[in-house]
């Protein structure tokens, strides 16, 4: 989606006359940086200042936070914690979202909408009364183990809330919906008379796949990827419900910072690392997208 | 029953208002920061109502989490205060007297102050607390049965070995977190200033999870997953009456004391009308509304007998003089001091085990 648009703004002339389309935007992004920038400069500028008591501030420059957060190993296995979680999410909405987003692309069927509403449809529940329904479903006498008990799979119920399981299920469910919706667009673009054509040259499906289809919707791959990586990362709802406060990571620490040990420089240290880490992921995702789309 | 007498009461109360101050009038607006929900409501109904219609001085209430209203006064100091009033949780108020967000209160202003417990009253003279609630213990009875397992009686028999994984641990987040800390702090040899002892032994509890919200503890009781969790009267009450098997249990070495305070802004311009707020909230009648719709206990004692002659209601929370003398209270000075290292260990020894 996004390849698409850079190449076509690319292609076309320039013109001399002033971007138009700049002066349209205009007014968004100084909303944006009205109820975005200046929070999250304020966040980075209370991280550099000492904390002079519970929700206070002092004066005084200080880069103790960082030191702090940054040579202590607890702190650095909670970031792996947190990108691992990110990229565990990744992983199963992609294996779980392509088939369905290539269905969604594909289909003639009259289903088509119907289909579509059963794939926002986590999107429409608010985000505690969507994890707190999982509680019935995955907990020790839920549905899950009631079923994989009856077929005698297994003797003991297994944990699937309140730990690291829960949250990972309970985010896939959550996201899933932005990475079908932005793979299904992106699919839908690939004409399918390419997929006919490698097929009439002897390639089986799997190598279609591999060389012509993935190749091809890797853009909304990549684009779809870093926009459930970022949500899951920084998930508060869900690590906190599903987790147990049971896992910590950078956003239930962030949180438990800011609102009940009312640290705030502790807690804003922690939101501008998140928010470097993320930024050099994405930077370093789009490289290799670009990367990708070169040698394609 | 009681039911019936608030309303008749409240009715006849507004009607002789109405005809004794129709014309009362007052363009002051008082900015009340309250929690919200049901609480909200019946300080509203029982409490700004009454006020409103005798005085005209209107009330706007403005819902949140106490740490959020305490944060907004420590940002808006030296500026415009954001609230007039400001309804706290225990150890928020104590780190709002340190912040010097709040005024302090000559008791000759607030009648119905002399008739609170002295427990009720703060010893520097900040705002007053107008209501108690208690943390004990919470638990399954169905559960427990099945499983052979007598009644939790103290708050050592939470370390049953039998109650591991089916536990839940209030986070460190909340009052109940805070209390139950404490519990183990003192089960461990120490007191509040020795957060590691109380840690350490929460770290051998074999937690379920530990929750945050009353909706979490609910869903989790109502799955089965947790058996018992040490948890607050009102919302345990709540569960009950909805007709789910659970007990709650006093513990013999006591259960802990929750209480709400209410205070004066520092630097708002309607002091005299603030003051004049907080008399009605602590007034017999809001008191004994409040405590009829959210089960949490009245802090004036002209209510014990009263309470007495209703013991469906009166069980909820803590209603004698002697429950109220038998909570267990905690220096909240000194837990604030030592808290961002107990959230580090807690985040350390418990929640990453």
């Amino acid at each position: 989606m996004l390849a698409n648009g850079s190449a076509l703004a690319g292609a076309r002339p320039r013109s001399a006359a002033p971007d138009v389309w700049l002066w349209v935007l205009l007014p968004t992004l100084a909303v944006l940086g009205l109820i975005f920038g200046l929070p999250l400069a304020d966040l980075i500028a209370v991280s550099v200042h000492e904390m002079t008591g519970p929700a206070q501030v002092g004066d005084a420059l200080t880069l103790e936070h960082y030191r702090a957060f940054v040579t202590d190993p607890f702190f650095l296995v909670m970031v792996v914690r947190t990108f691992w979680l990110g990229f565990l999410v990744v992983a199963f909405c992609l294996a779980i979202g392509y088939p369905v987003a290539y269905y969604l692309a594909r289909t003639t069927s009259r289903w088509r909408g119907m289909a579509l509403f059963l794939v926002i449809s986590p999107l429409l529940v608010s985000a505690i009364v969507r994890n707190i329904g999982w509680f019935p479903i995955l907990g020790g006498s839920g549905v899950v183990n009631w079923i994989l008990m009856s077929i005698g799979l297994i003797d003991e119920p297994l944990r699937l809330i309140s730990n690291f399981t829960g949250v990972v299920i309970g985010l896939v469910h959550a996201l899933l919906p932005l990475m079908i919706l932005t793979l299904t667009t992106v699919i839908q673009r690939v004409e399918p008379e390419l997929e006919e054509a490698a097929a009439n040259l002897g390639a089986g499906p799997a190598l279609v796949f591999w060389r012509v289809l993935l190749p091809l919707s890797l853009p909304g791959v990549v684009a779809g990827s870093l926009l459930v990586f970022a949500m899951a990362i920084s998930a508060y709802t869900t690590p906190a419900i599903l987790g147990g406060n049971r896992v910590l990571v950078m956003s239930t620490y962030i949180a438990q910072q800011f609102r009940t040990v009312l640290d705030y420089p502790a807690g804003g240290t922690a939101a501008a690392l998140l928010l470097l880490f993320a930024a050099l992921l994405t930077l370093l995702a789009l490289r290799v997208r670009t990367k990708g789309g070169e040698a394609g | 029953m009681i039911r019936r007498i608030l309303g008749v009461a409240l009715a006849a109360v507004l009607l002789t208002v109405g005809m004794n101050t129709a014309n009362a009038q007052s363009n002051v607006t008082l900015r009340v920061a309250c929690y919200g929900g049901s609480f909200t409501a019946s300080q509203k109904k029982y409490a700004a109502d009454l006020y409103t219609a005798r005085t005209g001085v209107k009330v706007e209430f403005i819902d949140g989490n106490p740490s959020d209203h305490l944060a907004k006064l420590v940002a808006s100091r030296g500026r415009e205060a954001p609230f007039d009033l400001v309804y706290l949780d225990d150890n928020v108020q104590i780190a709002a007297i340190q912040a010097g967000v709040l005024e302090k209160i000559r008791p000759d202003d607030v009648p119905n102050m002399k008739l609170l417990y002295d427990q009720a009253k703060n010893k520097d003279g900040y705002g007053p607390a107008m209501i108690f609630f208690s943390v004990a213990i919470a638990y399954n009875v169905k559960k427990f049965e099945e499983a052979g397992l007598p009644a939790p009686q103290s708050w050592a028999d939470l370390w049953n070995p039998k109650l591991a994984g089916h536990i839940g641990v209030p986070t460190l987040d909340n009052t109940m977190g805070h209390a139950f800390l404490v519990a183990a702090e003192y089960l461990n040899g120490g007191n509040e200033s020795t957060p590691e002892k109380g840690i350490a032994k929460i770290a051998t509890l074999k937690a379920q999870s530990y929750p945050q919200s009353s909706s979490v503890v609910e869903a989790l009781m109502t799955s089965g997953d947790v058996w018992v969790i040490p948890w607050m009267n009102g919302r345990t009450w709540g569960l009950i009456d909805k007709g789910q098997p659970l007990k709650f249990v006093i513990p013999t070495d006591g259960a802990f004391a929750g209480y709400t305070t209410i205070d004066v802004v520092k630097g708002t311009p309607h002091e005299k009308e603030a003051l004049a707020y907080i008399n009605y909230v602590l007034d017999p009648l809001a008191q004994l509304g409040q405590a009829n719709e959210v089960p949490y206990g009245p802090t004036n004692k002209v209510l014990a007998p009263v309470l007495a002659a209703y013991p469906k209601l009166a069980q909820k929370f803590p209603s004698s003089p002697e429950d109220i003398a038998k909570l267990r209270t905690i220096d909240w000075v000194t837990f604030n001091k030592v808290y961002p290292q107990a959230v580090s260990l807690w985040n350390r020894e418990v929640v990453s085990k």
